[in-house]
């Protein structure tokens, strides 16, 4: 790839793959290595890339593994797949919200179990349809649906908790 | 579709979205959003799950607003560039070099491979296989049967193979034959054929022949005017080099047979 190519695909996409990065992190520090990581890959990799419509994908994908490697080298988490959706409707007061900052935000998002945080990132920061969103966390449309179910619904309780209470707090795992 | 149902599809939509056009939207919405087609009737709305889709839009967008707030720092752009020039740009080059090397080595071996399995193809041992099988071929055809020795010359001249050899004196007690030209590897070799006199077997047209090549047509030859003998099946064989050239005497029977015509 050319240099202004490099460039064209910093300039579009370092601003949405630095808020991902920042949301599934939640330090500016670990969200620029991040977001620097994913583009030296690109760099160095991204010629084999041969739909130029799929950069996008790619790029998020990249981060996300990139993420994923850092965790697991940090922590061993057990990795729960979903396979029903809960029937639980996730639903978010809005004047809570609105009553929130964005640290606020991402600190209650910090706090949802981790294989929910990547999707629910995703659904709230880029206009990405479900299909990109399954093909950037490498799961199954049905995946990324259970996960949001769950993840927006722990989301709400986190919110929830943080207009009653004016503090974020801890959810209350379902049994 | 009940509102419960298009509560829990719409629960995942995300208004402003590509979700939108996601035809996994589409009932539930209808049944929501007022909005989406002017012209239904208010009647066939259902006025809590249009209430309730109100709030999760506000509430989605109340908090996307939030996650659309996050910032990089303003120096980013510029550290990933000047990462990419420091870092990225100088291996370029490196690798492309690498790349060359490794392919200059790739078709070198390449080349060398096949070399040398010509030249192994081309080895004197082989050749002296191959022509002692030629000769002991029942009721092969010379090109030339004759006993002329100018006329066998002229016409291995006109073909190009050699014709210039230096012949034993001792085969002067032979009778020529004949002679045939054989292909090696795109070289000529030139076979004399001769009769010693002796009865020949049924097929044989000849009991004693002189081959000659190029010395450069045929690897590890002899590369010297003493004889050496090698007995191949029933063919005596006598091998020296003269002249640039590679001689091979190859009579039916053994040593001894051979040694009257050395």
């Amino acid at each position: 790839m050319t240099e202004p190519n490099f460039e064209s695909v910093v300039a579009q996409f370092y601003q949405p793959l630095y808020k991902f990065a920042f949301s599934l992190t939640r330090t500016e520090a670990d969200a620029c290595d991040l977001t620097q990581q994913t583009f030296y890959v690109w760099a160095t990799k991204g010629h084999q890339l041969r739909d130029a419509a799929k950069t996008k994908t790619w790029l998020f994908t990249t981060l996300h593994r990139a993420f994923l490697q850092r965790r697991r080298k940090e922590l061993r988490f057990p990795h729960q797949e979903l396979i029903e959706t809960d029937t639980a409707l996730p639903f978010v007061d809005p004047v809570n919200a609105n009553g929130l900052d964005s640290a606020q935000v991402l600190e209650a998002l910090g706090r949802i179990e981790e294989h929910y945080q990547a999707a629910v990132a995703l659904f709230y920061l880029e206009d990405c349809s479900y299909k990109e969103i399954a093909e950037v966390l490498e799961v199954p449309i049905g995946t990324v649906k259970s996960r949001l179910t769950r993840g927006l619904g722990r989301l709400k309780e986190m919110l929830s908790n943080s207009g009653s209470s004016g503090r974020i707090g801890k959810a209350q795992h379902d049994s | 579709m009940t509102p419960e149902e298009a509560k829990k599809i719409l629960a995942l939509y995300r208004p402003g979205s590509a979700d939108q056009d996601d035809p996994a939207f589409a009932e539930a919405l209808d049944m929501a959003d007022p909005g989406r087609q002017p012209s239904r009737r208010a009647s066939q709305l259902d006025p809590e799950l249009s209430r309730w889709f109100r709030e999760h839009c506000a509430a989605f967008l109340s908090v996307r607003g939030k996650f659309l707030d996050i910032q990089p720092p303003p120096a980013l752009k510029d550290q990933i560039l000047a990462e990419y020039k420091s870092h990225v740009t100088p291996m370029r080059p490196r690798r492309r070099l690498v790349l060359a090397c490794v392919a200059c080595v790739l078709v070198m071996a390449a080349f060398l491979t096949v070399f040398f399995i010509r030249r192994a193809q081309r080895d004197f041992s082989i050749y002296r296989q191959r022509v002692v099988a030629q000769a002991l071929r029942p009721f092969y055809s010379m090109d030339v049967e004759t006993n002329n020795l100018t006329a066998i010359n002229t016409y291995l001249a006109g073909r190009h193979a050699p014709a210039n050899y230096l012949l034993p004196p001792s085969l002067k007690s032979a009778t020529p034959a004949g002679c045939a030209v054989i292909d090696w590897h795109g070289k000529l070799v030139t076979m004399l054929c001769f009769r010693t006199g002796k009865t020949l077997g049924p097929g044989e047209v000849a009991d004693l022949w002189l081959f000659v090549a190029n010395q450069d047509d045929v690897v590890n030859g002899p590369t010297s005017v003493s004889r050496a003998v090698t007995q191949m099946d029933r063919m005596a064989t006598a091998a020296w080099s003269q002249r640039g050239q590679v001689y091979m005497l190859g009579i039916i029977g053994d040593e001894g047979a051979l040694q009257k015509y050395l």
